[in-house]
């Protein structure tokens, strides 16, 4: 059904993008969260249609879409595979810290690696530094011409696999948070290497490992802004982030929800009706679209809020929370629903229900988010 | 056919008590209580001896009115019978009231071949009852044991000594304590617990025992228990070079005598 | 807690405390990723009296009442919900039927091999149903003679391949629905029975879930459990004694699952202090600890209702209700405590997130408790 919000060109890309999940996701997101291993060959297909770096502005070889277009694709590839659209939501949001302080060479350099197919990485988290991210070890220091960077960085997500990475470390760490400054790390650097991989209980073929930093050197001119920027490019990075993890995350939801459905319609009671005539389950699938339509909306008008270049931050923040709380209860409720089926592996809503839970957390943990809110509402 | 005695106390769980952080006091307002876990050991090593030799194994205990909640938890681990003193006297008593105590109820039942005690208690842990039990019973006491068999009326036990260990031998009734490492206390299966209601117990009055003023009258007396808590420094050392904090970490821990 | 339980069932309740600690916690993690029936365990809760701990004792039992037992089931859960579940589906379901259901012969027959642990219970009930002409899998029993031949397919049969007894659910008259459905007691053994699979499971792996093949299975009449037709009386009365059972099973995994993230809460430091000290924090868990406090004290008045004989479905089914909610939303809200952490897969958090699921879900979506309480309501 079309989706008449949206322009022409949005519902063109979204029933492409939808064929396209159905085509090369949908029938193998199961077998590579068996096995827990990156979907490499996802990605290439995805490279073929162009849709590896939405994020991209058109100048330097991005496809340039507005963010409205970016959600529908990630909502599409979220209700795909959620592991799948975190490699490429991660992809999007390690190249926000140039559009937001990166030079005209830098974006170059950056944008160009993405444009040609080589993954990007955020490394902002360390064991002792989660929501707190001043609480940064990591260090770089200046030497001569370069920076030498040190330290270890967790649950970066995409990093093993990355071409290049926009990594979090202190210029001085006697300034907590004011000391963070962020650079562009390329993986071909001495000194770089990946440490162990996250085997995590959902997102299972998304890549998340550590990075280990010992006496990394890199060109001076890979500082992103200034020194002490860092935890500002931070939040401006995850400030954009929000919506796109919430289209994933209303994708997720929409596929629980349409999977009990059809649940609903099929699965006859011992008395040989479909379970979904009893009004129990029927208010119960309205319970779920109700939440289901309202993130969607949520998201799409932040998204909006931000292409008329009004103050979107709370509103991401809001739509973010609900979106990924939605995709958690709509997930376990068709779980509940179907029952035994929906628990095992003979269907796709266990899958979601631990994948769902990932969205609460990552990109800023919800608490995050409802202080992001509070401190908007009571600025 | 032996007749062994076992004798257990009935303590506080260590493990429910909690510090106060203020004035270091302890707080066991929601602690449970258990049979000491050494007791626990003795208790197996008796009712092990008599699934091998055949006999009877009688267990006895000392504490406060509270002490009757611990009879079913001790038959479920093997005793026949239970003995219990409870009584008020047991809040201040020592290791030489509650040595005196036990001494006179054994007396009052007669002998036995064996008196098993654990090797201490787990909360005061005096190591001293089973010693004073059988100075009071004029009969040998040997402590830390490790191994035990019976050859007819025969014991023999292996002591644990330091770095090394001892084979002792005696004959007729003894005093043993155990060590932990001596045996593995079973889990009562529910059988067992459900049984355990079955078996008698009996309690004994402390004026029962005859025993004198002087007696009950504990020689130490506890001044106070304080809580003992090691608490982070939470030192951090935010030097830019790493050997710097080394350094800094490696100094500190010298000073602190732990390097 | 100050519910007051009798000395006795406070024994019981350490010693399957010392029982679970010695044997179940070490293997527990183990099983779930192996995904193996932890048939020494098994063996030893047979040793001590678990498997018949509610069963009379002139079968085998221990008479220690249905409190005792479901103070049995939320210690093991604590470390291990799929052992609870293999408990659950042999003691609550399978033997509960020969018990309350059986004639002294079968009683006889059956009950002290299950309490012995000789021999180990299902209950086989659901079908598959979702497929179009799932009619076609019903099971059905024909009477030849002094026979039944059974015919057809059960699916997500916890127990299955690795019980001995199975209490399966046929329909005797076809053309009645829910009033031609019969109970009998099935021998593992017995020609025409196969299991043609097994199924995966999100949790609760250990605990054996697999599909039964009947073909011309042929199953005596003395092995009818009561009379035909009163089939669907039997299992909803068996499955409600369960869901006390079940809901103990929560009450242990919610209980373990909020001790962890306690402990982790007081360990992890942002912003300068244990997340613990945030208010956000502790009203996570002051809700889960109140529902948790809640829902053991209706599961233990349930439980003791069944104990003394009274009318239990209506409190079953609110326990049911209850823990369903609670125990989906304490994990929820434990592993967003423990963040990345309690997401990896290694931890337990993400365990008892797994397991919590399975122990509330229905047989039946068109079971909802919701539906038994009310018709007592209403009656």
């Amino acid at each position: 059904m079309a989706d008449i919000m949206l322009t022409l060109e949005q519902q063109k890309l979204q029933d492409f993008v939808r064929e396209f999940t159905a085509k090369h996701i949908i029938p193998v997101a199961s077998e590579w969260d068996e096995k827990g291993e990156f979907h490499e060959f996802i990605l290439e297909e995805v490279k073929k249609i162009g849709l590896h770096c939405m994020a991209v502005p058109t100048e330097y070889g991005g496809p340039g879409y507005d963010s409205v277009s970016q959600s529908v694709v990630m909502e599409q590839f979220g209700y795909g595979c959620c592991a799948f659209a975190t490699t490429l939501g991660g992809n999007g949001l390690s190249s926000y810290p140039l559009a937001i302080a990166g030079t005209d060479e830098q974006k170059k350099l950056y944008y160009g690696r993405l444009v040609a197919g080589g993954m990007g990485g955020f490394a902002l988290t360390e064991p002792g530094a989660g929501s707190d991210a001043g609480a940064c070890s990591t260090t770089a220091k200046l030497d001569g011409d370069e920076w030498v960077l040190n330290g270890t960085k967790c649950f970066a997500t995409t990093c093993g696999v990355a071409s290049i990475m926009v990594v979090f470390a202190s210029t001085d760490p006697s300034k907590g948070v004011k000391g963070l400054s962020a650079f562009i790390v390329e993986k071909e650097r001495e000194g770089f290497s990946v440490g162990a991989t996250e085997h995590k209980m959902g997102i299972r073929s998304s890549n998340t490992v550590e990075l280990l930093l010992k006496n990394v050197r890199i060109p001076k001119d890979h500082l992103l802004g200034n020194e002490g920027e860092g935890m500002k490019i931070a939040m401006k990075t995850l400030d954009m982030a929000r919506p796109i993890v919430a289209s994933m995350a209303v994708g997720v939801a929409q596929r629980a929800l349409d999977a009990a459905v059809a649940f609903a319609k099929e699965y006859l009671d011992v008395n040989g009706k479909p379970i979904g005539m009893n009004q129990a389950v029927g208010f119960k699938l309205a319970d779920m679209a109700i939440r289901v339509e309202a993130a969607r909306q949520l998201v799409r008008n932040a998204l909006r809020m931000k292409e008329a270049g009004v103050p979107y931050t709370k509103e991401a923040a809001i739509a973010k929370t609900f979106a990924t709380d939605t995709a958690m209860y709509v997930s376990a409720d068709a779980v509940g629903l179907m029952g035994n089926q929906g628990y095992s592996k003979d269907s796709f809503v266990e899958k979601l229900m631990r994948d769902a839970k990932v969205t609460q957390i990552y990109e800023g943990t919800n608490q995050v988010q409802r202080m992001v809110i509070a401190g908007q509402l009571l600025k | 056919m032996p007749k062994v005695l076992v004798c257990y106390k009935w303590v506080l769980d260590e493990q429910d008590i909690k510090i106060n952080l203020g004035d270091l006091s302890l707080d066991s307002s929601r602690a449970k209580y258990k049979i000491s876990d050494y007791d626990k050991n003795a208790i197996e090593e008796a009712t092990l001896l008599i699934e091998a030799h055949g006999g009877n194994v009688d267990a006895l205990t000392f504490g406060s009115d509270k002490v009757k909640q611990s009879l079913k938890d001790a038959l479920s681990r093997g005793p026949g019978s239970v003995q219990w003193i409870g009584d008020a006297a047991f809040e201040q008593a020592d290791a030489f009231v509650t040595a005196n105590v036990l001494a006179a109820a054994i007396r009052k039942n007669g002998t036995y071949d064996l008196i098993l005690c654990g090797e201490g208690s787990a909360d005061s842990y005096n190591q001293q009852v089973a010693p004073r039990l059988a100075a009071l019973l004029e009969i040998p006491a040997i402590t830390f044991v490790q191994k035990l068999c019976m050859d007819g009326s025969r014991t023999i036990a292996t002591r644990k000594l330091g770095d090394c260990t001892e084979v002792v031998e005696v004959e007729g009734p003894a005093v043993i304590s155990v060590l932990p490492e001596i045996n593995k206390p079973r889990i009562p299966s529910l059988k067992q617990v459900m049984a355990a209601a079955k078996k008698p117990s009996q309690e004994i009055k402390l004026v029962e025992l005859e025993l004198s003023a002087d007696d009950i009258i504990p020689k130490t007396v506890s001044v106070s228990v304080k809580g003992y808590i090691m608490n982070r420094k939470n030192i951090l050392f935010k030097e830019a070079s790493h050997a710097d904090n080394v350094a800094k970490l490696v100094a500190s821990l010298a000073q602190e005598g732990l390097c | 807690m100050s519910y007051a339980l009798t000395e006795e069932q406070q024994l019981i309740q350490q010693s399957a405390r010392e029982f679970t600690q010695e044997y179940i916690e070490p293997i527990a993690s183990e099983i779930d990723h192996a995904s193996i029936h932890p048939s020494a365990v098994v063996q030893l809760m047979a040793e001590h009296d678990f498997l018949g701990l509610y069963l009379p004792e002139e079968f085998g039992g221990a008479s220690a009442g249905y409190l005792s037992y479901v103070l049995i089931i939320e210690e093991i859960s604590r470390m291990s919900g799929a052992v609870a579940s293999i408990l659950i589906n042999h003691a609550s379901l399978a033997a509960y039927c020969v018990n309350r259901f059986g004639t002294v012969k079968q009683k006889q027959a059956y009950l002290p091999a299950l309490c012995s642990g000789e021999k180990l219970g299902a209950f086989a009930l659901t079908e598959p149903g979702a497929a179009p002409g799932a009619g076609m899998h019903k099971v059905v029993a024909a009477k030849e003679g002094d026979n039944y031949v059974l015919n057809g397919r059960k699916c997500y049969i916890a127990n299955g391949g690795v019980a001995d007894v199975y209490v399966v659910f046929a329909l005797t008259s076809p053309e009645a629905g829910t009033k031609g459905m019969s109970a009998f007691i099935v021998d593992g053994n017995t020609a025409g029975l196969t299991v043609s699979r097994t199924v995966g499971k999100m949790g609760l792996r250990g605990c054996q879930s697999a599909e039964l093949v009947f073909e011309n299975v042929i199953v005596s009449s003395h092995n009818l459990l009561g009379s035909e037709g009163v089939g669907m009386k039997i299992a909803q009365q068996a499955q409600l004694a369960a869901s006390v059972a079940e809901g103990a099973q929560v009450v242990g995994i919610a209980q373990a699952a909020m001790d962890d993230a306690v402990r982790y809460g007081k360990e992890r430091i942002q912003f300068g202090r244990p997340i613990a000290a945030f208010p956000a924090i502790q009203t996570m868990l002051a809700e889960m600890a109140t529902n948790i406090y809640i829902a053991r004290l209706a599961v233990y008045d349930a439980a003791s209702l069944i104990e003394r004989d009274k009318p239990f479905m209506k409190e079953a089914a609110m326990v049911k209700l209850f823990t369903g909610r609670i125990g989906q939303s304490a994990l929820i809200d434990v592993i967003q405590i423990e963040g990345g952490y309690g997401y990896s897969q290694e931890m337990i958090a993400s365990r008892f997130y797994r397991d919590i699921k399975g122990a509330v879900i229905n047989e039946s979506s068109a079971d909802f408790p919701e539906k038994v309480i009310a018709k007592d309501l209403l009656a």
